[in-house]
């Protein structure tokens, strides 16, 4: 007899596709916990050490005279992934024509940027921050180019296909007018590919604010050298004051690229002369 | 001096279908040259060797005296203006802006950099699209604008060009009757007033005995009409549209058209 509750499918059970994923993931799940030491009663047996972690940070009032400092150096945070980001995007929007299939001048030069950007990629921020450092010496310089050179792999990764998406019909419009290799694609492809190039934009800014706040700890730059410090030194009551500074920022930057996007994307955006 | 030579122009596909199977074929300066045929026939693929969108297989192309080839494209394309089925603007640039891309092949990149224009190609724009009764629209997006007027816009791109010919592939297969005859009497009278050669792919028959001045029937990739609109027999069309071999394909469509209604 068939039961009443049916999956949507010939005999009523849950497809094997999906049981057989579940059960593979979990098998994984059980052979590598003891691999990386995940141990969930090591875990309880120490939430007391983890609440007197927490109380620790509440012990002593806030640190009013530190809050000159930290804005400071929540500024400077701002600041380079700001000029990071900036820069970046100057240079991810020739490279992400180059890159994209569908407007790089030879197949190889195509091919050739994407595997340049994709090294950009490779490293996370804190990595190109420690080349840096090393090579230019400490300070927020190390890590503006530690941001800028990951944000150019991403950005121009996200340009390039955002380009190859565009509408053929315009392209070819334009190109029958007998316009140039560089016109088809400022007058045809671009204005396309625009407002998803603002979206980009400010999604990598939001994550380069979350970036610019690591990268101290490796003496690039910003919040990050505070932080490390106050870990090291125990010195609790600072270390919660940055977290909530840091929290405050990213969400405000949040919110505000949250705002712009919605008006560059349904606000009608690119209408140059009206 | 004739508009467009094509001599013995073959078409074949890295797909291996062959569109066109050899067409010499004479646009002279002037006229009003109408391309017929079913879908299929390879009209789009002969309109769009004449301004090297496609590249023949084999045979040549010259245009005005000038053969097309890889160095002279560019220059041979600035004087021929093209119309598309799809319009093919740039829908978020505004309209002014789509019909100064035609003078983009007279000017260097580097001042279309900044989107400069100089104001004789302002003055050529105005005019353009004051032929085509657009000057109201000309800060508009032109994805703002309704098919027809699309169109007309697509028509003001090509006249900025200065063209001596228009090619127009399938112009009204987008729109309805009424704006279908607007765009048509509009390529008829830039025909006839400035002298500017029309090539247009039409596949109705109605639009084709009314507005060419020649008629040249396509069918299977090869010219097997040609003359002017007294001379196309029903004889003449049967032979165009017969496609025996997907006869039967065709009542198969109608069946399940009527089963699905």
């Amino acid at each position: 007899m068939l039961p009443k509750l049916r999956w949507p499918t010939p005999d009523g059970l849950p497809p094997k596709a999906l049981w057989m994923t579940l059960g593979g993931v979990l098998l994984l799940l059980a052979l590598s916990t003891p691999l990386v030491e995940f141990n969930l009663l090591f875990l309880i047996s120490k939430l007391d050490d983890l609440f007197m972690f927490i109380v620790r940070m509440f012990e002593k009032p806030p640190p009013l005279d530190y809050l000159p400092q930290l804005a400071e150096k929540m500024l400077e945070t701002l600041e380079m992934a700001l000029i990071a980001t900036v820069l970046a995007a100057i240079i991810s929007l020739p490279m992400g024509v180059l890159a994209a299939r569908n407007a790089t001048p030879h197949p190889w030069i195509g091919q050739i940027t994407r595997d340049l950007l994709s090294f950009f990629r490779a490293l996370p921020e804190l990595v190109w921050a420690l080349v840096f450092v090393s090579a230019i010496g400490l300070g927020p310089l190390p890590g503006i180019l530690a941001i800028a050179v990951v944000s150019i792999g991403f950005m121009a990764k996200f340009f390039a296909e955002s380009i190859e998406v565009v509408d053929t019909g315009p392209v070819e419009g334009v190109r029958a007018t007998g316009a140039g290799w560089f016109q088809v694609r400022y007058f045809a492809m671009l204005p396309q590919a625009l407002p998803d190039f603002v979206g980009t934009l400010l999604y990598v800014l939001d994550h380069n604010i979350r970036a610019a706040t690591v990268l101290g700890i490796v003496g690039a730059g910003g919040i990050g050298f505070d932080l490390i410090n106050s870990i090291r030194y125990f010195e609790f009551e600072r270390l919660i004051v940055i977290l909530l500074a840091i929290y405050l920022a990213v969400t405000l930057v949040d919110r505000l690229s949250d705002a712009l996007r919605n008006r560059v994307i349904h606000g009608g955006g690119y209408r140059h002369g009206s | 001096m004739s508009a467009i030579v094509m001599n013995n122009v073959v078409k074949t596909y890295p797909n291996g279908t062959a569109a066109v199977k050899g067409i010499n074929l004479t646009i002279e300066p002037g006229s009003f040259t109408v391309i017929l045929g079913p879908s299929g026939a390879g009209k789009s693929t002969l309109l769009r060797m004449m301004n090297g969108l496609e590249t023949p297989t084999s045979g040549t192309v010259t245009v005005h005296n000038v053969p097309l080839t890889r160095n002279t494209l560019r220059k041979v394309r600035r004087g021929i203006g093209m119309v598309f089925q799809q319009f093919n603007l740039v829908g978020r640039l505004n309209v002014m802006t789509n019909v100064l891309t035609g003078r983009l092949a007279y000017r260097s990149w580097l001042g279309s950099m900044l989107h400069l224009f100089r104001k004789e190609d302002f003055d050529i724009a105005h005019e353009a699209l004051a032929r085509v009764d657009l000057s109201d629209k000309a800060w508009i997006r032109a994805d703002q604008l309704s098919g027809g007027q699309q169109q007309r816009v697509g028509i003001a791109r090509a006249l900025a060009q200065k063209p001596r010919i228009i090619l127009a592939d399938e112009p009204v297969a987008s729109l309805d009757p009424l704006t279908s005859a607007e765009v048509l009497d509009l390529l008829k009278a830039i025909c006839k007033t400035d002298n500017i050669a029309v090539v247009a792919n039409l596949h109705q028959v109605e639009y084709t005995r009314q507005y060419a001045d020649r008629i040249i029937g396509i069918s299977g990739g090869k010219i097997i009409f040609d003359g002017p609109p007294a001379a196309l027999t029903d004889d003449v069309i049967e032979a165009l549209y017969r496609r025996p071999e997907i006869a039967t394909e065709k009542t198969d469509v109608t069946q399940a058209t009527l089963a699905y209604a």
